[in-house]
């Protein structure tokens, strides 16, 4: 009876590892587009449309040049084929001086789907 | 009375509960600073994890090829685990037996525990490289597939053996290799337990052995892999104690699978021994 105890709390544990690795495996499966979106809005909170944003991966301490892209005429801009797990985003609009925080983000994998959770926020930029 | 008896095991579980904190509390740290990356040396700590996420463990697992280690470290503990039931119970049931020199050969297995592994490690070096090992799972498990001390948790076990169960067995007519597969080892549940835990723990955290005798950077087991964290430039503690959670976790799990049995077999191995 003990004995059975035992074989049974190892199945469990390679029963419970075998599903969070299939689990793990088929969400990385389905979720992996490769696409990051967003929207950019004007201080007063309007979409911000034809905006240049820039997107540049992070990997440890190190920044890249970076990838650009407009927003549509909703404010809303989408990056293809990505394959990063840390980057950093910010928009500008140089002729009417404003310009975003540089906002860090992190991705569970590499080319997984993802929607910025909050809206890029133009500034005034101060001289 | 009732009263006295009361606060001394008040007592009792109070110390019983300070330690088990005192002893729970690193780990606690490391798990907390695996998922929110805080500074070691914040003021004041915090007790609570604020913003816990686990990008450390997604780290690890891209600056690191650590499913490869893990495998490495996997494979390595398994022949680590296999030969040390084999051989070990092998040689207990060798001891079991009365014959010429029998105190002779324990007293020198007993006396070559207390050589530390760093003094020999050397000639098992070259040992291990005459056998054309260095870089492989075999090298990398040879200096543990025995061990005496799992040699002696299996000899007090197959010594508690009822003999008439062992000479009736001999009676049927059943060899020695029978006799261990069918007698003994049955009868060593506890023991094979506490060779199973002590082994894998052993082996997976086996440390300059690996070093020695690894050159080749995917033959590297996990404990070596926690060097490269502390190579980068920026604070790592994140990802440095997501990776130590993840080293720990099959051990851990291990253990509290078979902790009646572990038990059980080092107090038999204690009583007996």
């Amino acid at each position: 009876m003990k004995k059975r105890i035992t074989l049974s709390a190892n199945l469990i544990i390679i029963v419970v590892v075998t599903v969070i690795v299939l689990g793990i495996a088929i969400w990385i499966r389905v979720d992996r587009t490769g696409e990051v979106r967003g929207t950019v809005l004007y201080p007063d909170g309007t979409p911000a449309a034809g905006v240049e944003v820039r997107l540049r991966e992070r990997v440890h301490n190190l920044i890249g040049s970076g990838i650009f892209t407009y927003t549509d005429e909703e404010g809303r801009f989408t990056f293809t084929d990505l394959e990063m797990i840390e980057f950093i985003v910010d928009a500008a609009v140089e002729a009417e001086s404003l310009r975003s925080e540089p906002i860090r983000y992190h991705l569970y994998f590499k080319g997984q789907d993802y929607e910025l959770p909050e809206p890029i926020r133009l500034q005034q930029i101060r001289e | 009375m009732i009263n006295r008896e009361r606060l001394s095991t008040g007592l009792v579980h109070l110390i019983l509960v300070s330690t088990t904190l005192v002893i729970l509390v690193p780990l606690y740290w490391v798990f907390k600073t695996s998922l929110t990356g805080e500074n070691l040396f914040a003021f004041p700590p915090r007790i609570i994890p604020v913003d816990p996420h686990l990008f450390n463990f997604v780290d690890v697992f891209y600056w690191i090829p650590f499913a490869r280690l893990a495998y490495n470290s996997l494979v390595v503990s398994l022949i680590v685990v296999v030969s040390n039931i084999v051989f070990n119970s092998m040689a207990a049931m060798a001891l079991t037996y009365t014959f010429r020199l029998k105190r002779v050969i324990i007293a020198l297995y007993l006396s070559s525990m207390m050589i530390p592994f760093q003094t020999s490690i050397i000639p098992a070096f070259l040992l291990t490289r005459q056998l054309g090992l260095l870089n492989t799972h075999l090298g990398l498990a040879f200096p543990l597939m025995a061990t005496i001390v799992n040699i002696f948790v299996f000899k007090s076990s197959f010594d508690a053996v009822p003999r008439s169960i062992v000479d009736s067995a001999r009676m049927d007519g059943l060899s020695d290799w029978r006799l261990l597969d069918l007698v003994y080892l049955p009868l060593a549940g506890p023991a094979i337990a506490t060779n199973i835990i002590l082994a894998f723990v052993w082996s997976w955290n086996n440390f300059i052995w690996p070093l020695v005798i690894v050159r080749d950077v995917n033959m590297q087991t996990l404990p070596l892999a926690l060097s490269r964290f502390l190579s980068y430039f920026e604070d790592t503690s994140g990802q440095l104690y997501a990776f130590v959670v993840l080293v720990s976790i099959p051990v851990i799990t291990v253990f509290l699978a078979n902790q009646k049995r572990f038990v059980r077999g080092i107090l038999a191995g204690a009583v007996k021994g």
